[in-house]
């Protein structure tokens, strides 16, 4: 068990929503910005045995999509990979480590570009494979240093007895 | 069934995983067709994201370009207006009559109070972008009560936005022309003489388009219009400049590539023709 709860995480990710789809764009002057939910989602999944990343990355995933994607599902299932492929990583990753948390977050990047690219295509929008590219190595820097904050904003409510060095908890996908 | 028990947490992934899968196909399916549930959670939401969007527009007025290099973005500001009022000047100067009369009326637009070839125009406020960096989707504060439907024509004083990919009370979601894939009729107008063709979304922040004329010409610089072919966009709407023209050798016809005439990232106001 952590001492992270929903009564903290979801306000927080409400917070998240709705800067990621009106102040983040104001502050950048290019054409791009930051994806804050799906960088949270990562370091959730990371982070907790709960299942933080899934249930509030899926289901913020889907808001997003209702109320901004062109393409209902494709934020939800793009953060739903992002949480198994995270977890899946989190076997053989020390959770409490900021550089693979970072590098989570990294990972986690592309899946979603990519992914939200690939179904824009299927459902016939125009967006070229270069155009995600280019604003990819921005896209990489801005996550890594949300993921590095979020870390060291979180890690703290990781363990319940951090000091106690018997204490383990358990973990699940 | 007695796997599923065993197995309840990879059993509710490949729920999940499922559920969004149908999601997503139905979606795509259903391209662009307006939804309850989407209609009800956007004007909830709209509601919910002026707040924000007030500390938006004050941070990003006081605090420009955080995430990009400020001096040269400040720099590239003050030469694209320079360049923007000299290449006003050189088109003024090419304007018909016609012509200069659509782009007083579309200058006229943002006081809410202009017309463009007989349509009503409503002023908005853009409260919310899309979430990712990959379609040029943003919501507006005016909808359905406005007479704002889909297909609405969206223009800013610089020229075509785009245009109403769905709306309801309070608010409505624009698509952009970059992102446009059907085709939009376009014109040129080069020594008296005017081209036409069309053009749609390359995927790459331009326009591609061809003009259906073997004699048409095309040059770097040209300004594009609107040409009301195709019926969502009427005519006389800037929609950029020519950033490139070449005669292509499979069809000889002249293909342009269009440089936007407004940047949708930095837009606060927009007007929609009604």
């Amino acid at each position: 068990m952590s001492r992270m709860h929903y009564y903290i995480a979801v306000p927080f990710f409400l917070l998240l929503y709705f800067l990621q789809t009106t102040l983040i764009w104001r502050l950048s002057a290019e054409n791009f910005a930051p994806n804050l939910l799906l960088v949270a989602t990562s370091v959730f999944s990371f982070l907790y045995n709960e299942r933080y990343g899934l249930v509030l990355g899926v289901s913020f995933g889907l808001l997003l999509d209702i109320t901004t994607s062109p393409v209902l599902g494709v934020q939800a299932l793009s953060f739903l990979l992002i949480f198994i492929m995270v977890r899946l990583f989190r076997l053989i990753l020390n959770n409490e480590k900021l550089l693979p948390n970072v590098l989570m977050a990294l990972l986690a990047t592309p899946v979603g570009s990519l992914l939200y690219w690939a179904v824009g295509r299927m459902a016939g929008y125009p967006t070229h494979i270069k155009y995600v590219f280019e604003t990819m190595p921005r896209l990489l820097l801005w996550h890594a240093i949300l993921a590095a904050v979020l870390h060291l904003l979180f890690v703290k409510t990781v363990i319940r007895h951090r000091g106690d060095r018997k204490f383990e908890s358990e973990f699940e996908l | 069934m007695k796997w599923f028990a065993s197995h309840k947490a990879l059993s509710i992934l490949g729920a999940i995983f499922l559920v969004l899968i149908v999601l997503l196909a139905a979606s795509v399916a259903l391209k662009d067709q307006d939804t309850a549930v989407g209609r009800v959670a956007r004007t909830i939401v709209s509601v919910a994201q002026k707040p924000f969007k007030a500390v938006g527009d004050f941070l990003g007025d006081h605090v420009p370009g955080m995430l990009s290099d400020e001096d040269l973005l400040a720099e590239n500001k003050e030469l694209e207006a320079r360049v923007a009022e000299l290449e006003e000047e050189l088109l003024l100067a090419r304007l018909d009559e016609q012509e200069l009369a659509s782009l007083t009326s579309l200058s006229a637009i943002l006081n809410g109070d202009g017309q463009v070839a007989g349509y009503n125009v409503v002023a908005a406020d853009v409260v919310a972008y899309e979430g990712s960096s990959v379609f040029n989707i943003f919501t507006i504060n005016v909808g359905t009560e406005a007479g704002v439907v889909r297909n609405s024509v969206v223009v800013s004083g610089d020229g075509l936005v785009g245009r109403v990919l769905e709306s309801g009370e309070g608010w409505a979601r624009v698509i952009s022309v970059l992102d446009e894939n059907n085709n939009v009729g376009l014109s040129i107008t080069r020594e008296g003489q005017t081209f036409i063709g069309t053009c749609q979304g390359s995927g790459e922040g331009t326009l591609t388009g061809m003009l259906l004329d073997e004699t048409a010409e095309a040059e770097k610089g040209d300004a594009v219009y609107t040409s009301g072919l195709g019926g969502i966009y009427p005519p006389g709407i800037l929609i950029g400049k020519v950033s490139k023209a070449q005669l292509s050798e499979e069809t000889n016809l002249m293909e342009v590539t269009i440089t936007p005439a407004t940047d949708i990232k930095g837009l606060k106001k927009v007007g929609v023709l009604v």
